[in-house]
């Protein structure tokens, strides 16, 4: 199954004052804070990050079947 | 003063700080299901994997290589080790030999939200170590590649995740006295309910002796007696079953009642606004099938307020689980133990909670209930928001990440934010108001606390301002990974790094992102090294600890429960007791 994430969904409601649209698709790196590492570093683990989710992805979610609800 | 001696005293003061009446300080412990992932030969869909019981089993015999342990008393299944966690095999009877299963590990008792925060990170190195060490019976060297994932939910959207327990005062004046009236009611019916069940235990257990005879006769002696059960036809054991399900009915109805109208009142008024709100700043993320985030995975799930929690189905925020396990116990000695729930304080039980991998959301979960629940038994918590439709506010929270939905409370209508602000704002000043040397943790939490109120209201003002929440936020992590992929990746693509946001492992994308670095001023680097091998002094676990250390691997057998160990040596038996009335 391929489906794509759907579009946010609320969008902040009229009177929302200072709530901008999730601009999530396109983000930015700035202002190190909680992360000690510098924005480009962190860009490069994450694109690592991303490449190694995009290898057998299918398998990987259909090996993670615990076949249970818990607790 | 060296850097050695201030972590020194760092640590002492953490101790000093857990070991009085402090705010903040109360007997808690958490509850953990981690999902295993045979990582090996992932193209090959037909491979044969090994069974849940299998790999639970691996994994126990490398935890104990590691420290020493001894059996549940109740449950050969279950081990107690030394650093005071409980290692549990959660599968149904059924599923038991299919691939797949959740391994549940339990902290030790602690007083204090440091120290469970490093009981909790021991237990993740713990299974993670037993992991890579991994083999299957007879072999003498790691063949599994066994992968931990410490998350809510799995591929196929099964839920799970984690419990927390809080001692706390279950009612008060007169509210107490119907509190124990009921539970003299329920132990009536518990009494009442043994003897009805005793003829078809009796049916079941004699079925069971004669089928390991049979089993036994044709050679196959290794069986255990949840095999041997299993083993037995149907038609025997399915109208039995059926039978003794229906004689725990009335238990069912009268714990049900004592929860929803009788137990905990004033924490489950107070609280439920905070459990639900607080998913905006602790909820680790979910992709659906259909391809939606939601801030929480157990959220979705949820749908009670206070229930027994899986008797039908049923996934409660308050849970009363594990007094319902007590009062089916068909024992004398488990009618004996239900004088326990006559107490004043008693173990209140969340399952609205997700399984974190960021250590401030881990300990603001924690903590942030500790200090409200110190508010709720001081009488400071009256004018606190409520929620008025508890369960439509959660998912209503849930399903925006955006976190500009606002929910009906008694005080208007709030976003998830403006009510951690204001419970935030109310535990602030409460500490404000309590004097500095009986302050403990408190101090700390609400520092972590605002921490995470602040990253998540710039996100809120801003959706570019998310990177003070990068590592601690999990959700918005994780869903700011999941964005990073842009339009065209795929659905298992966006679900692997929800899942693999959790691995546990050197490779798991939580820990590449963070390059495993802990929050010390959480819990410092001392108490974590303590608290992998021995729980705090001054909990019960340390004389179960104690216990453990003293009697195991030796010629006595052993068997350890929360609250007492039997030693057994020939003929002589011996019982120790731990002190420990509520867990």
């Amino acid at each position: 199954m391929e489906t794509q994430i759907e579009t946010p969904p609320v969008r902040p409601a009229a009177g929302d004052r200072g709530a901008k649209p999730n601009r999530f698709l396109e983000p930015t790196i700035n202002s190190p804070a909680s992360l000690q590492t510098t924005s480009a570093k962190l860009g490069r683990i994450a694109d690592r990050i991303l490449a190694d989710a995009g290898q057998e992805s299918t398998a990987f979610v259909l090996r993670c079947d615990v076949g249970q609800g818990g607790e | 003063m060296s850097t050695l001696s201030t972590k020194s005293r760092h640590a002492l003061q953490q101790t000093a700080a857990c070991s009085s009446r402090m705010l903040a300080s109360r007997r808690i412990g958490m509850e953990t299901e981690y999902a295993t992932l045979i990582h090996d030969q992932l193209s090959h869909l037909n491979k044969s994997l090994p069974s849940a019981k299998s790999v639970y089993r691996s994994l126990i015999a490398a935890m104990r290589t590691d420290q020493p342990s001894a059996p549940g008393l109740y449950d050969n299944d279950q081990f107690f080790f030394t650093n005071g966690a409980a290692v549990t095999f959660e599968s149904h009877p059924a599923l038991q030999n299919e691939p797949g299963g959740l391994v549940e590990i339990a902290t030790p008792e602690v007083n204090c939200p440091s120290d469970l925060l490093a009981c909790q990170r021991g237990i993740d190195q713990m299974i993670e170590r037993a992991a890579s060490e991994c083999r299957l019976p007879g072999e003498r060297t790691p063949s599994l590649d066994v992968r931990v994932l410490k998350n809510s939910a799995d591929g196929l959207g099964h839920v799970y995740g984690c419990q927390e327990n809080y001692e706390t005062d279950v009612a008060d004046g007169a509210w107490l006295w119907v509190y124990r009236v009921c539970v003299l009611g329920v132990w009536c019916s518990q009494v009442l309910c043994s003897i009805l069940a005793a003829p078809l235990m009796g049916l079941i257990i004699a079925a069971t002796v004669i089928k390991a005879w049979r089993m036994g006769k044709a050679g196959n002696e290794e069986q255990d007696a949840g095999e041997v059960f299993a083993a037995l036809p149907s038609w025997l054991t399915t109208p039995p079953m059926f039978l003794i399900q229906m004689t725990h009915l009335p238990i069912a109805w009268q714990v049900r009642f004592i929860g929803r109208h009788v137990a905990f009142r004033r924490q489950r008024q107070v609280l439920t606004a905070h459990l639900v709100s607080r998913i905006v700043l602790c909820g680790t993320g979910e992709l659906d099938s259909k391809g939606r985030f939601f801030l929480s995975a157990k959220s979705m799930v949820t749908n009670r307020l206070a229930d027994l929690g899986g008797f039908q189905g049923e996934r409660p925020i308050f849970v009363y689980g594990h007094w319902f396990a007590q009062l089916c116990g068909k024992s004398a000695e488990s009618w004996w133990r239900t004088r326990r729930l006559l107490g004043k304080r008693q173990r209140m039980q969340i399952g609205l909670s997700d399984s974190n991998m960021s250590e401030m959301a881990e300990f603001v979960k924690v903590g942030s209930v500790c200090l409200l629940l110190d508010m709720i038994e001081a009488g400071q918590a009256d004018s606190l928001p409520r929620l008025k439709q508890p369960l439509a506010a959660l998912y209503r929270i849930a399903g925006d990440w955006n976190l500009v939905r606002r929910v009906q409370t008694s005080a208007g209508k709030m976003t998830a934010l403006e009510l951690q602000t204001a419970l935030y704002t109310a535990a602030e000043s409460f500490v404000d108001q309590t004097s500095a040397n009986v302050r403990g943790e408190a101090e700390v939490i609400l520092q972590a606390w605002k921490t995470l109120l602040d990253s998540a209201v710039r996100f809120r003002r801003n959706a570019d301002d998310y990177r003070p929440s990068l590592g601690r936020l999990d959700w918005l992590t994780k869903r700011w990974l999941i964005d990073r992929q842009g339009k065209g990746g795929t659905w298992a693509a966006r679900k692997k790094i929800d899942l693999r946001y959790h691995e546990l492992s050197e490779n798991g994308y939580f820990r590449q992102l963070t390059e495993g670095r802990i929050e010390e001023t959480l819990a410092t680097v001392a108490v974590r090294k303590q608290r992998a091998v021995a729980p705090p002094s001054s909990s019960p676990a340390a004389r179960r600890s104690w216990t453990i250390r003293e009697f195991s691997g030796g010629d006595v057998r052993l068997n350890v429960g929360w609250s007492h160990a039997d030693i057994v040596q020939g003929r002589r038996h011996r019982s120790i007791r731990f002190g420990n009335d509520v867990y």
